[in-house]
């Protein structure tokens, strides 16, 4: 049976081997994230500085563990000796110092391994070996005796067959507590104690209770088995790999998920906990799908280093990714390829000081990178921020975008540091350039303070003139001094008028009717400037709320959204109106309902000022604002029809629903029409590029 | 049962012996002619004889071939060293490899074949032809042509050797390809095994990749599969179809040269006919396709041919289609010459010396006038999208001005950098408007026409060359006399080739973006016309063509130029530019276009990086060195510390920076976002620094060339033939080689 395996085996290997593109294409280019989530190109944060293994004979090395200054690597298939399984040691120049071969208890006999993967070495020398295939978890003394052999823990927690154990990454916390990583175990590690005393779970996913799954498991009762098998991806995912940071404080869990990438890295606490500041999106963003297949990040390894930076290997791409301790994307690298700094097939990966190894099963050895001085200085800054040594860490992020000015994350790192350093309008320059709203608006918060309180005399005394002012003018007017003029808009009082109508819509509207109150001039200036007032609000609306959207704004949209839309409500509306026996006409329709956009317009005003003197925090009162103003302008809509076509209350509600429905069907008219245009064009150009290929080729 | 168990044991008996006989084909042992040399191979029922027969002989060579198998061995008088085209020994042996790659040993050509029913093939010379006994050696003067038949196919390829004063020349000779069937010939992996070292040998393999890698004998990077394969003079932009075109971050191969240094001895050899289509082919031994073999050589086209997706859809691999150019590539012959060293103590600089001389003698590279110079690429403007209340329009970010460019190189003057060499790259209005690069209009924007005069007189006076970018290749759209459907160069689907940019993060073309289309080379002409107007009219004395506008592609439009013939069309250009007078600054020029360049920039200071190879030389530089000028890549875009510092003077290169005046947040959305990190005030005090030091180094070296190299423990010496060594230490402490201290991250001159 063995031998079988070993032929298949290397069968596998022969497949996957020759499956190598020849001279694969290297990528290697370093990117990050902007705010658009747009790759960004970088300067290489690491730099390879060594290559071990091809002098050390490794055939397939499955794992590696850095401990005590030592470096261990588990290598496998040697199939031409009976040790087909040993643990190589090197020491921090890279030299073998030591080969430990694996032995039964008595009589020194060769320890056979049906499928080693995992390998972790405890505080004691004592070495953890998962088996695969043999369900188990076998524990060696430091010379590599066998000490003993875990099996399935014997629990009514863990529910599957003893067939479907397979134990894959095995490590151990400083009180000697075993977590083991089983394939297909979605509840979280295992946890033993050295004798196997099964302890619990850690680390579970929280299944979330989404409508969908909800519903789902209702459906659940009528489905067939393969539906059942496609329903249990909705569970939580399991986890890839693992590992455990220095102080034995913190496990780190990766999970190999492609659909749902959000909590990928998980920093879970003794309490098994996620206390990851950013847990939304882990690994690439719009990668696309490549001949159908979806290329998503799948993290298979995660290591931590001394300071604390989180970093996780994507098997699918070869690239790895730093995160901040907080788990803030830093930069990605690596690649696939057969350049140095790109892998084949990358298995493991280790932190050792500030160095970073990864192991790749293909070509049986392990790159060592070092941060360059771009990498370094990103660290740097960060770890002086997290000390809470800000203005050290100023220095180097300075140095990290003068390197490069694309990096958002480094001006970031001003920003904060600057912050902390009370330099608030320095530090709202950074958060623009680094596109953080939410840092932005924390200074902006504090900057505007500073300058509340340095205008408290000036602003005082104004408001002080200016109430005794009116009441100097109130007092004058009493005593008939001043006469008070009546406010007239223009054409007698058509502009007084409005705001009647404004404040009592109602009546306002049903009495135009027959004053004739109402003029063409007034509601295409209110329609100009309700035009008018949503490109003043997209451009000039404050950064906290509106981003740097005004960049990137195109009127057409506004022209298009806001006019057309105008019009065609119009149009359509003045149309349905001889199926409801409405009496309106054209004109009187634009312009009544001209008159009712003016409190959408006035609103928009508003909000663009007040998102300039308001922090995030304060958004909510944006919201009450917007909501009453553009409530207040339906509320004119509604009344504008009713008072116009002198509808009842019930046809009027019909009408403007079938008014919706029309301009609906002119949309889509539209939207066909332009549809049909580019197929016909795109199919003739495929004709045409069809009669080439034939004309060239021949055959 | 027993009879039968007997009769059983007969046919296993028969059938092994036939398989023995089917390895080492019956041979006829009357030689026809003088013996050079027997060898037999094996022992035993395995035993083989090569019996190798002069063809032909000279002062210094004795050309011999093996009638039975058509291998041939080249004996070198001077050194005694015998080089074989396939090793002579029986095959069996080989513990690594199996079934075809044991013939592929055996095979002076691996043949890659269309099929009629349009299947792409592998077949190989031994086993296709030799095996078969459809196989004549003629001889011809100075050498013998064997004629391979490979019955099944219908398909007759004739190889001929001729011999040289310091080799051979190899051939395949095109011209005389027969093709009876439809079966088309595709590509070719030529003289795999020439001068393979095996597992005892010692020594290693040269590529010309980028500055230049060695890959030693043996390197134990024997995973399968693991090939070093790459295209002459970089990848053909019209094979490339739209969702295969891929980011790296490479180094080309320029030169089409390879080498090996085996015990001592070694060859450099040179693809003189067919190189604009060849691929160069590297592996060590232990690996599975290759054997216990060290092997370096060609792979050439005889017919285009490669995958499209169909209908232009990116869609599955199912869907995909192989076609064929229907017509063979131009050139009559495919030739490599072997050019042999006949010194015992070979290395990679000896080959480059070889090399240098043999362009020297063609003209390709002249004694110009050294002078260790300071480039720079200054970018005088982008595009940006801005918005004017909510309008978008096309704005013309200024990141250097005529006025300002002028300011810079005025400083750099002040703070000591002489010998200054400009390239001025996006100033004209061409940039701005998409249009081809050959109208040359200083644009307004950076200060027009009479700043640009002013600019062109302060170089002129203060001895600054300064090169304006100009490109007749690259078609960013419809203009300039340029039209999009007539004047573009085709794919294989007679459809424009566009080129799109790749996005970094899912290695694919955004088909979402612009793309650039390629000149139909015989469009070239009018570009240049233009160009050449263009110097006239605003006074121009030098140009500069970036990497973009030297690349060679292929336009596979019917009664098209193949790149074979494109090089020769582009170099035709850049006669007439040289002959008007421009001095030339070119990219990183391939070698056809050496003789042109005045200046060279982009040379790179290091190789691919292929995991194969086991460290980076100077042989580029080594050929050009004392030849041409020539800088290294733009410092501040590529590594700017002070390690690739002291790598341009180990590797005897000049300095580049690319600069611009304006903030580099000036940068921020627009496409040169790539210029990171290139605002002249970041870097005017260490280009200062650093080009007073880097003098000190290129005035001991002056006009020398390069002959020597070594590199070990981080710690390098590069020797030149006026006696100047130059020590460069990369390591943290200080160290004493012969004699000499080199402090710690420094360098030293002796």
């Amino acid at each position: 049976m063995k031998k079988c395996r070993a032929v298949l085996a290397i069968m596998l290997l022969l497949v996957m081997v020759l499956s190598i593109p020849a001279a694969a294409q290297g990528t290697g280019k370093a990117y990050v994230y902007n705010h658009n989530f747009d790759a960004q190109e970088i300067p290489d944060p690491y730099e390879v500085t060594a290559t071990i293994g091809y002098d050390l004979g490794m055939v397939t090395p499955v794992d590696m563990v850095v401990r005590n200054d030592k470096l261990y690597i588990l290598d496998t298939g040697h199939e031409d000796s009976e040790h087909s399984t040993r643990l190589l040691v090197l020491d921090k120049n890279y030299n073998k110092v030591d080969e430990i071969l694996f032995t039964n208890l008595r009589n020194d006999t060769a320890f056979s391994f049906q499928e080693p993967k995992g390998l972790w070495i405890d505080e004691e020398g004592y070495i953890y070996i998962t088996d695969r295939s043999a369900h188990m978890v076998h524990i060696f003394d430091p010379n590599g005796k066998i000490d003993n052999s875990l099996a399935k823990p014997q629990s009514a927690m863990v529910t599957y067959e003893d067939e479907a154990y397979l134990p894959t990454k095995v490590l151990t916390d400083h009180l000697g507590v075993i977590y083991i990583r089983v394939e297909n175990d979605y509840r979280g590690f295992i946890m033993m104690e050295k004798d196997g005393k099964f302890l619990g779970y850690f680390g579970s996913n929280e299944v979330t209770r989404t409508a969908e799954a909800i519903m789902l498991k209702m459906w659940s009762r009528w489905m067939t088995e393969e539906q059942l098998a496609r329903v249990q991806q909705l569970l939580p995912m399991e986890y890839s790999n693992f590992c455990i940071d220095e102080a034995g404080s913190f496990i780190y869990g990766v999970r190999a998920t492609t659909d749902d990438m959000n909590e990928l890295i998980r920093k879970i606490n003794c309490k098994g906990k996620n206390v990851l500041d950013y847990k939304e999106y882990f690994g690439d963003r719009n990668l696309g799908s490549i001949n159908g297949q979806p290329k998503n990040t799948s993290f298979n390894a995660v290591t931590v280093d001394d300071k604390g930076f989180i970093t996780a290997f994507d098997s699918t791409w070869q690239r790895l990714f730093q995160y901040t301790p907080e788990g803030n994307l830093m930069y990605v690298f690596g690649g696939t390829g057969s350049q140095v700094g790109t892998f084949v097939r990358g298995s493991d990966i280790e932190a050792w000081d500030d160095r970073l190894l990864v192991l790749d099963e293909v070509y049986a050895t392990v790159t060592v990178m070092e941060p360059t001085t771009f990498g370094k200085n990103v660290r740097l800054g960060e770890t002086y921020y997290s000390e809470g040594n800000y203005q050290a860490s100023l220095e180097p992020f300075k140095a990290v975008v003068t390197e490069c000015m694309n990096y958002e994350f480094g001006y970031q790192g001003i920003g904060k540091a600057l912050y902390m350093d009370r330099q608030y309008e320095a530090a709202m320059d950074a958060f623009y350039l680094a596109h953080d709203q939410e840092d932005y608006s924390m200074a902006f918060k504090m900057h505007r303070g500073e300058v509340m309180r340095s205008l408290t005399v000036p602003t005082l005394t104004a408001v002080i003139i200016l109430v005794v002012l009116w009441a100097v003018f109130k007092f004058l007017k009493y005593k008939g001094i001043i006469k008070s003029k009546k406010l007239v808009l223009d054409e007698s009082g058509k502009g007084k008028y409005i705001l009647h109508t404004l404040l009592h819509p109602i009546e306002g509207y049903e009495e135009m009717r027959y004053n004739k109150k109402y003029s063409l001039g007034i509601a295409n200036t209110a329609i100009f400037f309700f035009f008018f007032s949503s490109v003043i609000m997209a451009l000039y609306s404050g950064f906290i709320f509106n981003g740097k959207s005004a960049q990137n704004y195109n009127m057409i949209f506004t022209i298009c959204g806001v006019l057309g839309g105008f019009t065609l409500f119009v149009l359509v509306n003045w149309l349905m109106a001889t199926f409801f026996e409405g009496k309106g006409k054209f004109k009187e329709v634009w312009i009544y309902l001209g008159y009712a956009t003016i409190p959408y317009s006035v609103t928009c005003f508003l909000y663009t000022i007040l998102s300039n003197v308001l922090t995030a925090e304060e958004a909510t009162f944006l919201g009450y604002l917007q909501i009453l103003g553009y409530g207040w302008s339906l509320v004119m809509v509604f009344f504008a029809l009713q008072g116009l076509h002198m509808y009842s209350f019930k046809r009027n509600v019909a009408s403007i629903a079938v008014t919706i429905l029309g301009m609906l069907v002119v949309l889509f008219i539209i939207f066909l029409m332009f549809n049909l245009f580019v197929q016909f064009f795109s199919f003739a150009e495929s004709i045409f590029t069809e009669l080439m290929y034939r004309r060239a080729v021949g055959f | 049962m027993k009879k039968l168990f007997a009769v059983l044991l007969c046919v296993v008996l028969l059938l092994s012996f036939g398989t023995v006989a089917y390895a080492a084909p019956e041979k006829d042992t009357t030689p026809s002619g003088k013996v050079v040399e027997t060898i037999v191979s094996g022992k035993g029922d395995n035993a083989e004889t090569f019996v190798f027969v002069e063809a032909a002989s000279n002062d210094n060579f004795i050309l011999a071939y093996d009638e039975a198998t058509t291998f041939i061995s080249l004996t070198d008088k001077r050194t005694g060293q015998v080089w074989y085209s396939n090793p002579p020994v029986n095959i069996n042996a080989d513990p690594y490899v199996e079934g075809i790659a044991k013939t592929n040993i055996r095979s002076v050509l691996t043949l890659n074949y269309t099929n009629a029913s349009l299947k792409v093939k592998d077949t190989n010379s031994y086993s296709g032809s030799v095996m078969k006994g459809s196989y004549e050696i003629k001889p011809v003067k100075d050498g013998v042509r064997v004629d391979y038949t490979f019955k099944e196919l219908k398909v007759t390829i004739p190889v001929q050797y001729t011999l040289t004063d310091d080799g051979m020349i190899a051939e395949v000779l095109f011209k005389d390809i027969v093709e009876e069937s439809t079966n088309h010939v595709n590509t070719m992996d030529f003289l795999t095994y020439f001068g393979a070292a095996g597992e005892k040998d010692k020594g290693y393999l040269v590529i010309p990749d980028g500055a230049g890698a060695i890959v030693n004998f043996n390197n134990d990077k024997n995973v399968d599969g693991m090939i070093y394969n790459k295209e002459v003079y970089d990848f053909d932009k019209a094979c490339q179809t739209e969702s295969k075109q891929e980011t790296s971050n490479e180094e080309t191969i320029t030169m089409p040269v390879f080498g090996m240094v085996k015990n001592g001895y070694g060859f450099l050899a040179e693809v003189t006919s067919g190189a604009e289509m060849a691929k160069l082919r590297a592996a060590t031994s232990g690996n599975r396709l290759i054997g216990g073999y060290n092997i370096v050589h060609t792979n050439c086209t005889y017919r285009v041919n490669y995958e499209i997706p169909l209908m232009g859809q990116v869609s599955s691999e199912t869907s995909n289609a192989m076609y064929n150019a229907q017509d063979p590539v131009s050139n009559e012959t495919y030739a490599v010459q072997f050019h042999f060293t006949d010194s015992k103590e070979t290395n990679y600089m000896t080959l480059a010396a070889v090399y240098r001389e043999i362009l020297t003698e063609r003209g390709w590279l002249t004694k110009d006038e050294i002078s260790d110079r300071f480039y720079v690429d200054i970018y005088g403007g982008v595009n940006k999208k801005k918005s004017f209340f909510g309008v978008i329009y096309n704005a013309r970010q200024t990141l250097t001005s005529f006025a300002e460019a002028q300011a810079m190189l005025q400083d750099l003057l002040d703070g000591g950098v002489k010998n200054i060499t400009a390239s001025y790259l996006d100033y004209a209005n061409d940039h701005f408007t998409n249009d081809i690069e050959v109208g040359l209009v200083p644009s307004k924007s950076l200060g027009g026409k009479n700043a640009m005069a002013d600019l062109i007189k302060f170089t002129n006076d203060n001895g600054i060359k300064m090169g304006v970018k100009a490109n007749f290749v690259q078609l960013p759209s419809g203009g300039n006399g340029f039209s999009t459907f007539n004047d573009t160069a085709d794919a294989i689907n007679i459809s424009p080739i566009k080129v799109y940019p790749i996005s970094l993060n899912a290695n694919t073309t955004q088909l979402g973006k612009k793309p650039y289309y390629l000149v139909d080379p015989k469009a070239y002409g009018k570009g240049v016309d233009s160009i050449l107007a263009a110097t006239e009219t605003y006074g121009y004395s030098g140009l500069y063509f970036d990497e973009d506008a030297l690349q060679l592609y292929s336009d596979l439009n019917i009664g098209g130029l193949q790149r074979e013939r494109v090089s020769g069309a582009q170099a035709e250009q850049y006669a007439r530019l040289a002959e008007a007078g421009q001095e030339l600054t070119m990219s990183n020029p391939n070698a056809y276009l050496f003789a042109y360049a005045d200046y060279m920039t982009d040379i790179p200071v290091c190789s691919s990086k292929e995991i194969l190879f086991d460290g980076d030389v100077p042989f580029l530089q080594a050929v050009l060195r004392g030849s041409k000028n020539f800088g290294g890549e733009s410092m501040n875009i590529t590594d700017v510390s002070d390690e690739s510092f002291l790598r341009h003077i180990e590797f005897g290169t000049d300095m580049k920076y690319a600069l611009i005046n304006a903030d580099s947040e000036a940068l921020l959305n627009t496409e040169d976002s790539f210029l990171y990190s290139a605002t002249y005030t970041t870097f005017a005090e260490q280009i200062k620094t650093r080009y007073a030091e880097y003098m000190t180094v290129a005035d001991a070296i002056g006009d020398a060339t390069m002959v020597a190299h070594s590199a070990k423990n981080n710690v390098s010496v590069t020797e030149y033939d006026n006696g100047v060594k130059v020590y460069v230490n990369y390591t943290d402490e200080a160290v004493t080689v012969d004699g000499t201290t080199v402090e710690a991250m420094s360098y030293a001159i002796v």
